[in-house]
């Protein structure tokens, strides 16, 4: 080989090496605390990817939902964005993410256990949880009343807990900005900050997805929503790749969808260390729950896990 | 294969990839400080929500359980007061969302990164958790990290996407404080923020 073709061969290397990646763009959360990406290192390598061990994650609307949007039309919505990630089809290598998608769905479902009283952000080290999605309607504050920072800027926020040692997910609880913001569903006709398309973001970060790279701007995952726009509402290819590289089809894992130490209606205090049950003045939002909240809550654990249990035999 | 076989196409192909490389490289290249799901803060507004503006050392910290969240108190050194009451030499406590505690992690997407002795510039003002406490402006979008090049030049570096800014409705070209700010030389970017700060004093 002349010296010419070994150099046009280096450039062509190089180019390949160089050239932004379309293809295969997420990025999945990990372990790290000190993460920052960049240009050069968008996703993070040094940590573990988190990553829920279960084949079907439950997930619980918090009962009194949102002035403008019923809890009805919420469990609905949140149902949609979940299904959406499991419905999916996965390619053989999600890395690559080259096609055809028919390698079956990731093994991962979500169940909605019913609403849940609760309205606090928490994991409770002791006694039961609730993956809680909830919307804080009269200030962006935490259920004690304590404000937030970024009332003005914030539109919804994800609140991942897991394992440092392991990866594994543990709780994760969504809020969403109602009290600030005119977020809206289909009912109303007009599209403003568009509930579908956060929830769908937001149930890939509560399943362990992060920001995809920012060659990638029309996935899910994509760290830019404008206002107006419904292109998140469902799962890109790449998204899809992110997913199954998470939960690949193939994956043994067992199915029980109650949070872990069980399903709490009710808030926990949320210390590991010196839990209080009921601690969290949770009765300033939400009140609490019934002997019947909590039978129904059971009873739809028992049913889930029924449920799955048939679909294995 | 026929293309390759030909010395002059192979250079050519070369010198077309490496060249669509380049050019997508820049198109593609982040350009955005992002986060959870945020509004986007143009500098001024940066500027403007701030009550501390510094340059500092992030040299130690502390996580610890509040109610159901993990938060995470990170002792600052200032090594640069740009804007506000803070002096150089002075330490200052942040207030962030997140953090370990034994072998329990929690991360609230989008939230300010602080690396331990990694300077960054940060846009501060009082917690609304804790008045006694100092919080990020705009969670990661008042945290910029700042890189020294070969050419021993600190610019500022702000992380490309760690928040799904969403443009105002009142103002749906605005352009981020990253944006403004990336790449930008430290001594310009500190001037660029003390003519805004000045103008703010004058409203």
């Amino acid at each position: 080989m002349r010296r010419s073709d070994l150099l046009a061969l280096a450039g062509l290397v190089f180019a390949l090496i160089a050239a932004p990646r379309t293809a295969s763009a997420w990025c999945r959360t990990t372990t790290s605390q000190d993460f920052v990406p960049t240009a050069a290192r968008p996703c993070d390598d040094g940590g573990k990817p988190l990553y829920w061990s279960t084949s079907c994650v439950s997930y619980s609307v918090q009962r009194d939902a949102s002035r403008n949007i019923t809890l009805a039309s919420t469990r609905e919505l949140v149902a949609r964005a979940f299904t959406y990630w499991h419905d999916a089809e996965c390619p053989a290598d999600p890395v690559s993410c080259a096609g055809p998608f028919d390698q079956g769905h990731p093994s991962i479902e979500a169940t909605d256990l019913g609403p849940v009283t609760c309205n606090c952000v928490e994991y409770n080290g002791k006694v039961g949880n609730a993956n809680t999605i909830m919307y804080r309607d009269n200030a962006w504050a935490d259920c004690n009343g304590q404000a937030k920072d970024d009332p003005d800027t914030t539109l919804a926020l994800t609140t991942v807990t897991f394992n440092t040692d392991s990866g594994e997910i543990y709780d994760a609880d969504m809020e969403i900005n109602t009290a600030n913001n005119p977020i809206t569903t289909d009912a109303g006709g007009v599209v403003v900050y568009d509930l579908q398309s956060i929830l769908t973001h937001e149930t890939g970060h509560f399943l362990g997805l992060a920001h995809t790279q920012p060659a990638n701007k029309t996935s899910t995952m994509f760290a830019r929503y404008d206002r107006g726009q419904t292109f998140m509402r469902d799962p890109a290819p790449d998204d899809v790749c992110g997913m199954c590289a998470a939960y690949p089809p193939s994956r043994v894992a067992s199915c029980d969808p109650a949070p872990r130490r069980g399903l709490a209606l009710e808030c926990g205090g949320g210390d590991p260390e010196t839990v209080t049950k009921g601690g969290c003045h949770c009765a300033v939002l939400g009140g609490k729950a019934s002997g019947l909240d909590v039978a129904l809550g059971a009873f739809a654990v028992a049913l889930v896990v029924g449920v799955a249990r048939r679909r294995r035999r | 294969m026929a293309l390759l076989r030909s010395r002059f196409p192979l250079a050519l192909a070369s010198a077309l990839a490496a060249a669509t490389a380049l050019v997508g490289s820049v198109v593609y290249a982040p350009h955005e400080a992002h986060a959870s799901v945020m509004l986007t803060l143009t500098l001024p507004e940066l500027v403007d929500k701030s009550d501390t503006i510094v340059v500092a050392l992030p040299k130690s910290k502390v996580s610890k359980w509040e109610g159901g969240r993990i938060v995470t108190y990170t002792t600052i050194a200032i090594d640069t007061a740009i804007a506000g009451a803070a002096k150089a030499g002075d330490t200052m406590v942040v207030r962030t969302l997140g953090g370990v505690v034994d072998d329990i992690g929690q991360i609230a997407h989008g939230e300010a990164v602080l690396p331990l002795d990694k300077p960054i510039m940060l846009f501060l003002r009082p917690s609304l958790a804790s008045s006694k406490m100092l919080s990020v402006v705009g969670m990661a979008q008042g945290a910029m990290a700042l890189e020294t090049g070969t050419d021993k030049i600190t610019r500022v570096n702000p992380h490309p996407m760690d928040l799904v800014l969403v443009p105002k409705p009142s103002d749906p070209k605005a352009v981020s404080a990253s944006t403004t700010l990336t790449g930008k030389p430290l001594p310009d970017a500190i001037k660029d923020i003390r003519t805004l700060w000045a103008a703010r004093a004058k409203k």
